[in-house]
């Protein structure tokens, strides 16, 4: 029921919309404590690069930056940088660099796999380690139960013609 | 009359072109006889080499890392591309950035079709280098390791990338590159090194 009211000014109090979420939006403006949060998932960012200049063919340059989402939303990059290089050869011009975004995701992931005994795992122990070197503790076991994500730039979604 | 000559002149100039191919139509003079390779061979004669990062290279030796910096080719002639190989096949070559996995550097080179009609393996090569400078002879990247698959499907993974590594003595960073070439089975191969992005990785070259 909405009830007309007409206080004077000092017994005005203002109040959120939505009480229930008061604790979280406070916690947003809380001082970074690490030791505090846990790690949540880990995303992969694909960003466009820079072409090298000796090639003469056109090309195409991918960054691939790994991070550990925390628990706050907060992303600690892991000091695994990897990228992927593409060189068009054939008649084709203007080159089309057109992928499907699973082909693209699978590729991304193929790459940071290449070095894994089982070509179907991804570097859980190099992770691990990376992440404790950054004050994140989680052992590989813990991150292999984390979700991934691969995120690509929009340069890249409209390069890939997605 | 004068006209006509000149048309034909440039029609004849724009024929000879097209049938010489890109590589004869993008052909430069080269001012510096001295190719990257045979200053490689200087740098890496000097006792007081060391390899350094991009950063230090440009700081402390004036390298310009951005610069173009690859082997001319190997003939000044032009190169004749039959007609079949224009709208043959389409394909890219691929090499990831050099990264450090359990103590060595290594890159992974591999090729996939994009389209057209294209032999169903290739030889792919890939380079693993780092970057060295010296006090007398200036800053180059010099080859770590060479690896070659020949008749390789495309597409990535185990059995079809050529992954040359090179093993780190220690944790220092040094600029690292990949370089890769691809050519396909029985096909018209004039093309040479495609360079991947410099890095700075946490290993030096042992």
């Amino acid at each position: 029921m909405l009830t007309r009211m007409n206080p004077p000014d000092h017994v005005v109090r203002y109040v959120p919309n939505r009480p229930d979420r008061l604790q979280q939006e406070a916690a947003k403006r809380l001082p970074f404590a690490l030791t505090q949060l846990t790690a949540t998932s880990l995303v992969i960012v694909c960003e466009l690069d820079d072409v090298p200049a000796e090639n003469i063919r056109p090309s195409l340059h991918v960054s691939i930056t790994q991070y550990i989402r925390m628990s706050d939303g907060s992303m600690i990059r892991l000091d695994m940088d990897r990228g992927l290089s593409s060189f068009a050869h054939g008649h084709a011009r203007p080159v089309s660099w057109r992928r499907s975004p699973a082909d693209v995701i699978e590729e991304i992931l193929t790459i940071i796999r290449a070095d894994e005994p089982d070509p179907e795992s991804l570097p859980w122990d190099e992770y691990a380690e990376a992440a404790r070197l950054r004050g994140v503790n989680v052992d590989a076991s813990a991150f292999r139960d984390l979700p991934h994500t691969v995120l690509l730039s929009d340069d890249l979604a409209r390069i890939f013609e997605f | 009359m004068h006209l006509n000559k000149r048309a034909l002149l440039i029609a004849a100039t724009t024929a000879a072109l097209v049938l010489a191919g890109p590589a004869a139509a993008q052909a430069q003079p080269v001012e510096d006889p001295v190719s990257p390779s045979a200053v490689a061979t200087l740098v890496a004669g000097d006792p007081a080499m060391e390899y350094v990062s991009i950063n230090e290279a440009e700081e402390a030796y004036g390298f310009d890392a951005r610069a173009e910096e690859s082997d001319p080719a190997s003939s000044d002639e032009p190169i004749f591309m039959p007609l079949w190989s224009w709208w043959g096949c389409d394909w890219h070559g691929q090499a990831d950035y050099p990264h450090k996995t359990n103590g060595e550097a290594s890159v992974h080179g591999y090729w996939v079709k994009d389209g057209g009609d294209c032999p169903t393996t290739g030889t792919v090569t890939a380079e693993l280098q780092a970057l060295a400078c010296s006090s007398l002879y200036g800053c180059t990247w010099i080859t770590q390791a060479s690896h070659t698959v020949e008749g390789v499907k495309p597409g990535s993974g185990t059995g079809k990338w050529a992954t040359p590594h090179k093993r780190c003595a220690s944790s220092s960073v040094v600029g690292w590159r990949g370089r890769v070439d691809t050519a396909l089975t029985d096909f018209f191969d004039p093309f040479g090194w495609d360079y991947g992005v410099k890095k700075d990785v946490a290993c030096s070259p042992a």
